[in-house]
């Protein structure tokens, strides 16, 4: 494999030279230094699904809640930009269309940096037209759309690779620099310290709070949980285990070491929530963005192992000789 | 410049996020954009502060254009009410029926039902009083009868009490009450 850095290409920003200081070669491998593009497909096809059943899911309320007659009246739209008015219901099946299109074209790959431009347009017009039913996912899905789009995410896993490489590209990724992707990173990093940090009642610090959560009836997803409700050494492990998770989730996601078992952990604590309380989108979109912090190089070596060896990828390729570059090959 | 990764004689060209770190000026627009967009992450997240409104300004144009920092989840407590707003619809000739919000089912409807538990939370808030007209006429024109609204709207906040968990295991919550807030005539 050849890469911008072997060329030369980034020569000037390459801090290699010796006696150059540490910072500089901190923030080269920071924001330059290439590597493979799995994480951002991989976070780029979760956001896309929860964008995907954003829309979906909206489609059945649209008229209630976003239509001229709606339950919430135009006159209670935020007051705040709105990029594309929606005052009927017209508008908002229109915009609701568009964004199931945005969805698939950003799961599957096909410029996923316009249609990610797009998606977010048309989530801040849909949520500002009706505020009042929006809740910490629908945020969080709106900010990640727009962050993403600072990233390469069709750098792998798209369509656009496998129409310019053929279909063998699915198993390989281009190599890209991370500048992106600390935005992301660190967008999720701060919801998870500032959810930590506004922790700050009685219930959390006596262990009781997640007992009162799981009470609450309009949140249960699939009713009460009686061990999570009135035991009050599980209520007190799972209060302070929820702290502890987001602090260190706030706090220690870039270190490589943690990494892996923080973000397993961030993934359980989401699937419980999801499992239990009604949240919405966020749980899958949080997931999403921690897809980001996973480790490309290993994903590289790992999809490098599973490729389909020559004489199977022959076959395969006999079977759609209209491809027009039928081995793009491995990297080198 | 021949750069990139390559496939068996297909170059592959470097993506245009990669790209822009090739000359100084996308060196630079790449150093502005993140260091404007982390600022705009994590300034807005500032506790409230005698300076904070001071500063608001400088992340306006982030929220006008959708960007929003509030993750203040279950905090500083969670909610320790369970919260549920429901109308009586009365016609003319003395009869009544319920409104309620839909209920739908755990699996695939929880990705709505939120959305109405949301608005639930919200419209019976009295800071929230001039939702309460157009709320009761929406819930009137959905029991019209013959072309003819009904006599009156009532909205009606329920709620239980919930006590924190005691020593033991014991939960003390209420049953659930209930107010009538608002009321609609027809004119």
């Amino acid at each position: 494999m050849t890469t911008l850095a072997d060329t030369g290409a980034l020569s000037d920003v390459a801090p290699t030279k010796a006696g150059e200081s540490r910072t500089r070669r901190a923030a080269h491998r920071m924001f330059v230094a290439e590597r493979p593009a799995w994480p951002l497909a991989i976070a780029r096809i979760v956001i896309g699904i929860a964008t995907l059943g954003w829309a979906l899911s909206m489609w059945f309320d649209a008229t209630t809640f976003l239509g001229g007659d709606a339950l919430v009246g135009t006159e209670f739209d935020s007051s705040l930009w709105r990029w594309l008015p929606i005052d009927s219901d017209l508008d908002a099946r229109l915009a609701l269309v568009a964004l199931v299109v945005a969805a698939i074209a950003i799961i599957v790959g096909w410029k996923p940096t316009v249609w990610f431009l797009v998606a977010f347009v048309l989530l801040t017009a849909l949520q500002r037209r009706a505020p009042s039913i929006i809740n910490s996912g629908d945020l969080i899905l709106r900010n990640l759309t727009l962050l993403l789009a600072f990233t390469p995410t069709g750098a792998a896993l798209s369509v656009d690779r496998v129409r310019r490489f053929g279909r063998d590209a699915l198993f390989t990724s281009g190599r890209v620099a991370p500048w992106g992707l600390r935005l992301v990173q660190l967008q999720m990093m701060i919801v998870y310290l500032f959810a930590f940090w506004s922790k700050s009642g009685e219930s959390w610090r006596d262990g009781s709070a997640v007992s009162t959560v799981f009470r609450i009836d309009d949140l249960q997803r699939f009713g009460p949980v009686g061990l999570l409700v009135d035991s009050v050494a599980i209520v007190a492990i799972l209060t302070w285990s929820t702290l502890a998770l987001e602090l260190a989730l706030g706090g220690l996601l870039w270190a490589k070491r943690l990494r892996p078992w923080l973000i397993a952990g961030g993934i359980a604590l989401h699937l419980s929530i999801d499992t239990f309380v009604l949240v919405g989108f966020f749980g899958i979109t949080m997931i999403g963005g921690l897809m980001t912090f996973l480790d490309a190089e290993r994903i590289d070596a790992w999809v490098t192992r599973a490729r389909p060896q020559p004489a199977e990828r022959s076959e395969s390729d006999t079977d759609h000789p209209d491809t027009d570059h039928p081995d793009p090959g491995r990297p080198d | 410049m021949d750069t990139g990764v390559w496939h068996d004689g297909v170059m592959e060209g470097t993506d245009r996020h990669t790209a822009l770190l090739r000359s100084p000026i996308g060196r630079v627009a790449v150093a502005v954009i993140v260091a404007v967009m982390a600022f705009w992450i994590v300034a807005p997240n500032m506790p409230s502060s005698a300076l904070r409104p001071r500063v608001d300004t400088m992340w306006t144009p982030a929220t006008e254009i959708g960007m929003a920092q509030d993750w203040g989840v279950f905090s500083p407590n969670p909610r320790s009410q369970s919260i549920d707003v429901r109308a009586r619809v009365e016609f003319d000739d003395g009869s009544i029926e319920f409104w309620d919000p839909p209920d739908l089912d755990p699996w695939v409807g929880a990705y709505r039902q939120y959305r109405w538990n949301k608005w639930q939370e919200r419209v019976r808030l009295d800071s929230q009083s001039r939702r309460w007209d157009p709320t009761a006429e929406w819930i009137a024109e959905q029991f019209e009868r013959d072309g003819i609204l009904p006599a009156s709207v009532t909205l009606i906040r329920r709620w239980i009490d919930h006590k924190p968990l005691l020593v033991g295991g014991q939960i003390l919550d209420s049953g659930w009450n209930e107010f009538e807030f608002h009321t609609w005539e027809r004119p």
